[in-house]
């Protein structure tokens, strides 16, 4: 077979690759010289100007019969596109990636391979990458037929979903918002500490936690570190279970109360009001003497002591702190054009109000359930839309995908 | 308490393969080698069953309650392939690396405790993680087969009923591998604020779909699609990676999802 001469059409995977790697070098260059991609600089408008922009060049560029637009569309770019994707992201996921407010020191961080999404290799491949699929996208929207509608859809969604996330990218905002029990606040700190007034308010009515049962946990009276000391055992305690073995101790649990005061001469009595904390009374036995000793463990917070149980000189018995079931925040959230919603916030449950979602975000974790603030994070995402458009298409396209198999494609 | 009693129920589980494989291998007797496996498949069921309601949670939470349903779904897919295709050799194969992941169960004992912290509290979690397990199930599927098509290109044997069979797998594991990398996305914008973070296994989960998505389309070209087969094992270390293996990488220390 005779070989055909570079450049010369139809262009395969040769000139594929020479193109992405010449991609690579002169993104490579950039990085080097100029550092890594502003984002910033997409800020709205210019993302809606390059939005627009991007679609026109993808249809006339799909309207235009030549070898060039038919490599740009073709099998080979693509793979060779993905297979540099690949590469990049490897280095991504192999080398720790550092946030966008770090100085870059070493040669990696220089050649951008500490900081990939931000790099100009992986900007331009991008680029390049969504070229090829919006020209193949405009190219097929006209052909109607059961295998080229689940081209467009898998073909399409990605296209809208990666041009979405990265020209969004810029308009996205993550704030943070501390509010105080029974106060109502509007302002949020950005990282150089200047509140920063926003188009929303929320009033915190009451923070609210539940717990787990804690675990209990053997000692070492000196040290405090948990025993075995290369793999601690712990007893998840349970108020099915009323036995248990943490090495060769036998445990007995006699009385379990989640929320439990000090009821002085040494007892605790339950008590659910804020700061009572969980409270076993057990009876420990060492399987080796039969000795048996009996006494109340409790976690202990701010308002409550801590309970060991000392079973010789070296061990005693403690519980650990519990770990949280659910934090919860009661609020009242406020636009600026008077519209009023009273929620309860929580994890993986979000509030959308306007173009914000809010989020329960933290609390003061020393503190817990006794914590006198609580945190949302807002986000504004105006691109959500078209990322979560392109999302759905990709879903279908793998419904698709499982029902057909290959054969139908 | 339940996990005490696993070692019982996986022994007797590998024992049923162990017999199946036999028949299979040994006695060239399907259909009684598809019993027994069936029945070790539904004694492993039955375990999931009663742990999930022991635990008062979806047993989807630690690496070794994960590693439980992969050995599920994959002697699962291997009974069915050898019911629908006759691929006997497929059902001895998954059910023995099924029996591997129960044997790393049994040495590697962890916490099995009720706790579930309150981002995996979601109704995504149990879509998100039994869709991706299930799809690394049939990708495995797809890598054994592509280890065999490799060896019967060696002998110059032609077997275009398991390419196809393999294609039809990829295109089914690829299909489920999406579906769980986007009920991921939809999960994290509830819970996080944001539907794509590059944490370092969704970074992994991303390298593994476009492993995927390159065997796919060099399937549809004449000059590569034969070789396209050796892709398939190396898409699938990179699967491992992103399912075993990001907990021990450098860039682990960012991730969300170490567990």
């Amino acid at each position: 077979m005779n070989k055909k001469p570079l450049w010369t059409a139809p262009f395969g995977y040769a000139e594929s690759f020479l193109s992405i790697l010449g991609l690579f070098c002169i993104g490579t260059l950039l990085q080097y010289f100029t550092g890594t991609f502003n984002f910033l600089f997409l800020h709205n408008p210019i993302n809606y100007i390059v939005f627009g922009f991007f679609c026109i060049l993808c249809f006339f560029l799909s309207k235009i019969k030549s070898p060039a637009v038919y490599w740009l569309t073709g099998i080979p770019l693509s793979i060779t596109l993905m297979g540099a994707m690949l590469l990049l992201t490897l280095l991504m996921g192999l080398i720790p990636q550092l946030p966008p407010s770090a100085h870059s020191h070493t040669l990696i961080d220089k050649l951008g391979f500490s900081a990939i999404t931000r790099s100009w290799q992986f900007i331009l491949l991008y680029s390049l990458l969504l070229l090829s699929l919006g020209t193949v996208c405009f190219k097929r929207i006209t052909v109607f037929n059961k295998k080229n509608m689940f081209f467009f859809i898998t073909h399409a969604g990605l296209f809208l979903a990666l041009l979405g996330a990265g020209l969004g990218a810029s308009d996205m905002q993550r704030l943070v918002m501390y509010v105080n029990e029974n106060q109502t606040e509007w302002r949020v700190y950005n990282e150089k500490q200047d509140a920063v007034e926003l188009p929303l308010a929320i009033e915190l009515h009451d923070f609210n936690m539940e717990y787990y049962p804690p675990k209990l946990v053997l000692i070492d009276r000196k040290s405090g570190e948990p025993l075995p000391p290369d793999k601690p055992l712990f007893f998840q305690l349970d108020p099915k279970f009323s036995h248990g073995q943490l090495g060769n101790y036998q445990l007995e649990i006699l009385t379990y109360y989640q929320k439990a005061v000090w009821a002085g001469n040494n007892e605790y009595k339950e008590y659910d009001m804020i700061g009572a904390s969980p409270a076993a009374k057990i009876k420990v036995t060492d399987t080796k003497t039969k000795e048996s000793k009996t006494g109340w463990v409790t976690t202990g917070n701010m308002s409550q002591f801590v309970s060991a149980l000392p079973l010789n000189e070296e061990i005693a018995l403690v519980m650990t702190k519990a770990d949280p079931k659910r934090f919860l925040s009661d609020v009242t959230v406020m636009t600026k054009d008077g519209e009023k919603i009273r929620t309860v916030l929580e994890v993986n449950k979000p509030l959308r109000i306007g173009s914000w979602v809010i989020y329960q975000y933290g609390y003061d974790e020393n503190l817990g359930e006794l914590s006198p603030y609580s945190s949302f994070e807002l986000v504004y995402d105006p691109w959500i839309y078209l990322v979560y458009c392109g999302l759905i298409m990709l879903c279908i396209g793998s419904v698709f995908l499982i029902w057909l198999g290959k054969k139908e494609m | 308490m339940m996990w005490n009693f696993f070692i019982g129920y996986a022994v007797l589980t590998m024992c049923c393969w162990l017999f199946a494989g036999y028949f299979a291998l040994y006695k060239k007797k399907e259909r009684l080698a598809g019993m027994f496996a069936c029945i070790g498949l539904c004694i492993l069921g039955v375990f999931i069953v009663k742990l999930w309601m022991a635990l008062e949670r979806p047993p989807l939470r630690t690496m070794g309650e994960t590693r439980l349903w992969y050995a599920f779904f994959l002697a699962a897919l291997g009974i069915f392939a050898s019911y629908r295709w006759k691929y006997a050799w497929l059902m001895t194969v998954s059910c023995f690396i099924a029996g591997i992941f129960l044997i790393v169960d049994i040495v590697k004992p962890e916490l099995h405790s009720k706790t579930l912290m309150p981002a995996l509290q979601s109704y995504w979690f149990i879509p998100h993680v039994t869709v991706y397990i299930f799809s690394y199930a049939l990708l495995g599927v797809s890598c054994l087969c592509s280890l065999r098509l490799m060896y019967q290109f060696r002998h110059h044997i032609e077997d275009k009923e398991l390419f196809k069979f393999t294609d039809n797998i990829v295109y089914v594991g690829l299909g489920f591998l999406l579906l769980g990398l986007l009920f991921g996305a939809f999960w994290a914008k509830e819970a996080w604020g944001h539907y794509w973070a590059w944490d370092p296994k969704e970074t992994w989960a991303f390298i593994t779909v476009i492993g995927y998505l390159i065997y796919i389309h060099m399937r549809l070209q004449k000059n590569t699609c034969q070789i396209a087969v050796y892709i398939l094992p190396f898409a699938f270390i990179l699967l491992m990676i992103t399912w075993l293996g990001v907990s021990y990488l450098p860039t682990a220390p960012m991730s969300v999802h170490t567990y």
